[in-house]
């Protein structure tokens, strides 16, 4: 009522305010919704990207392309998958094109300290940067944040099929690695 | 190594390390992840994705700018005879940020130039990317009274998440100007807008100068889509009013959006047929805002200017029952796309530099040029797309989703 008063005195017209308040808190639940999927998307981009830079990058970039597609999302049971396949198409993209421009200097990927079994961690881990990144995006998609494989194939992009075939040879040489280590 | 038949218990204590090794990182993640953007916020800092994106853009777009003067010169080599048209789009002189020098003679200021424009009394062009503050503390915070001019101008965010877009590190928009940008962010576009705002008057006195300084965004000028096509008025979704009482088919213009991913609808069964044909249910198409029926016909990448041709009044509303017959009536629903523009670049021998809408917001102020007309045979009605990247490939889509990882 505020807002109506504030407006009629400025002699503009009411519905266009009505309006945009509205799509402002429209807009701040979503946000509200997507912040809560903040931790989640970045822990699942460090362990795609093995690289925290780029891995903040994808989560803003994820959030960017959140916000713009506010208007566009109502399944909200659908959300967390589906912020997933985004940022899991960003990363898989972007390497891709930069691959044909660019050479990535190798970075230093941040361990998970302080879990109960550090040592463990920091094998799974090392084993897990061995991985390419499509196999690796499986492998954590599935496995790591729990999407199911239907999900984790539209998240690659690919069929079940493909998706079955990655993560068995996602675990396949964790397994052997780990063997060796 | 294991044996077959120990594989599977292996495998199970690698599945079981990684859930534990997710737990590790996912509670780091939720210390860090406030902190990574109030720093990043703290910081002024643009991310790093967006300038690597930004150069991917120049880099199409110089691609794509040599491509169009290549096939254009050989175009024209081939038609001597053509007739002088508008000024071909490639004329346009583009800076290394993929954005116009000048649109129309008139210059288009970059952020940088901000000692320049800030002082101007009147409207500027300013080419830039917008990009969007996630939702945190800003570092300008403002208590004002709600819907106060203060909040207009200047953002007033801390702990409430209102979203802010800026064009660069200490620019920020006026919020009551920036949703004109929402679905360009990321793209680089031209915008009109002016400082120096009428409203900065009713800031309190504290917050006046922060007001003044406001960047207020009239409109965006470039991209934009043909004003007409073969001398049929192409609606935007601000004719709505317009447009919605025609028995005929008409053009709509504006930006396509839909999700980058569509979701599997779950059944509607509560919903007649033409309901769930005429009516957005589960994930919705928009081209400038306006919903589109998921009846549409129409596949463009994300982000991407099209003109289409498109009905309402359709005949399956008659199906649709007493409680939703309005609704279904309303359902634009596309029939073709019959002109589309990468939206970061528009050329094209055949089409001209295509100018602000014919019916622009009432706010806005637009350039002084008429949006020209794309020739007849771009435009038949129901014509199918392409008519403009037909003739020059545009550049790769940035935004458009990956259609196969593998």
């Amino acid at each position: 009522m505020k807002a109506i008063t504030a407006t009629l005195d400025r002699d503009e017209p009411v519905e266009p305010v009505l309006q945009r308040d509205r799509a402002a808190a429209q807009t701040q639940e979503w946000i509200a919704t997507l912040h809560t999927h903040g931790p989640m998307l970045l822990a699942a981009a460090r362990a795609i990207t093995r690289d925290e830079a780029e891995a903040q990058d994808l989560v803003q970039t994820t959030f960017e392309r959140a916000l713009r597609a506010a208007p566009t999302i109502r399944n909200s049971l659908a959300i967390r998958a589906w912020l997933l396949t985004v940022q899991t198409r960003e990363a898989l993209r972007v390497v891709r094109r930069l691959r044909r421009t660019l050479r990535f200097d190798p970075t230093v990927h941040e361990l998970p300290v302080g879990g109960p079994d550090t040592s463990v961690s920091l094998e799974l881990d090392e084993a897990l940067g061995r991985l390419s990144r499509p196999i690796r995006a499986a492998v954590v998609l599935h496995h790591m944040v729990g999407l199911s494989v239907r999900e984790t194939a539209s998240a690659l992009g690919v069929s079940e099929n493909t998706a079955k075939a990655r993560l068995k040879t996602g675990l396949a040489r964790l397994r052997e690695w780990l063997d060796e280590d | 190594m294991k044996t077959e038949s120990n594989g599977g218990t292996a495998e199970t204590q690698v599945t079981q390390k990684l859930a534990r090794l997710y737990e590790v990182e996912l509670d780091r993640a939720e210390r860090d992840f406030p902190t990574m953007r109030l720093a990043a916020l703290e910081a002024g800092e643009r991310a790093p994705r967006p300038r690597m994106k930004l150069r991917l853009v120049s880099e199409a777009v110089a691609i794509v700018a040599v491509g169009a003067i290549v096939v254009a010169g050989g175009w024209l080599a081939a038609n001597p005879q053509t007739p002088a048209g508008p000024a071909p789009a490639a004329s346009l002189q583009f800076g290394p940020d993929g954005i116009p020098n000048q649109i129309n003679g008139e210059r288009v200021y970059r952020i940088a130039d901000k000692p320049e424009w800030e002082k101007l009394s009147s409207s500027f062009l300013l080419g830039t990317s917008p990009y969007l503050v996630a939702p945190s503390c800003f570092a300008t915070q403002v208590n004002a009274p709600s819907g106060s001019s203060d909040q207009h101008l200047i953002q007033s965010s801390c702990g409430t998440m209102i979203v802010g877009i800026t064009v660069a590190p200490a620019v920020m928009l006026a919020p009551k100007s920036s949703s004109l940008l929402q679905t360009w962010l990321g793209s680089p576009v031209v915008m009109r807008a002016h400082t120096h705002d009428a409203e900065a008057a009713s800031c309190a006195a504290a917050n006046r100068a922060s007001c003044d300084a406001s960047v207020v965004v009239e409109e965006v000028v470039w991209p934009v889509i043909p004003t007409q096509i073969a001398g049929e008025n192409v609606y935007r979704a601000s004719d709505q009013a317009t447009y919605s009482t025609l028995t005929r088919s008409f053009l709509l213009g504006g930006v396509f959006v839909k999700p980058d991913l569509v979701p599997p609808c779950p059944m509607q069964i509560n919903e007649t047929a033409a309901e769930q044909q005429l009516l957005p249910y589960c994930y919705v198409l928009t081209i400038g805002g306006e919903q589109l029926s998921p009846k549409s016909s129409i596949d463009e990448p994300r982000g991407e200017l099209v003109v289409v041709r498109a009905h309402v009044n359709d005949p399956l509303a008659a199906d649709c029952p007493a409680a939703t017959r309005t609704a279904c009536q309303d359902a634009i629903v596309v029939d073709s796309v019959v002109w589309h523009s990468d939206a970061v670049l528009q050329v094209s021998p055949s089409f001209g530099v295509v100018g602000p809408s014919s019916t622009p917001p009432s706010n806005g102020t637009s350039i002084n040029a008429p949006g020209p007309s794309v020739g007849a045979g771009g435009a038949s009605a129901g014509a199918s797309s392409g008519t403009g990247s037909s003739v020059v490939a545009p550049p790769p889509p940035i935004d458009s989703p990956l259609p196969n990882a593998s």
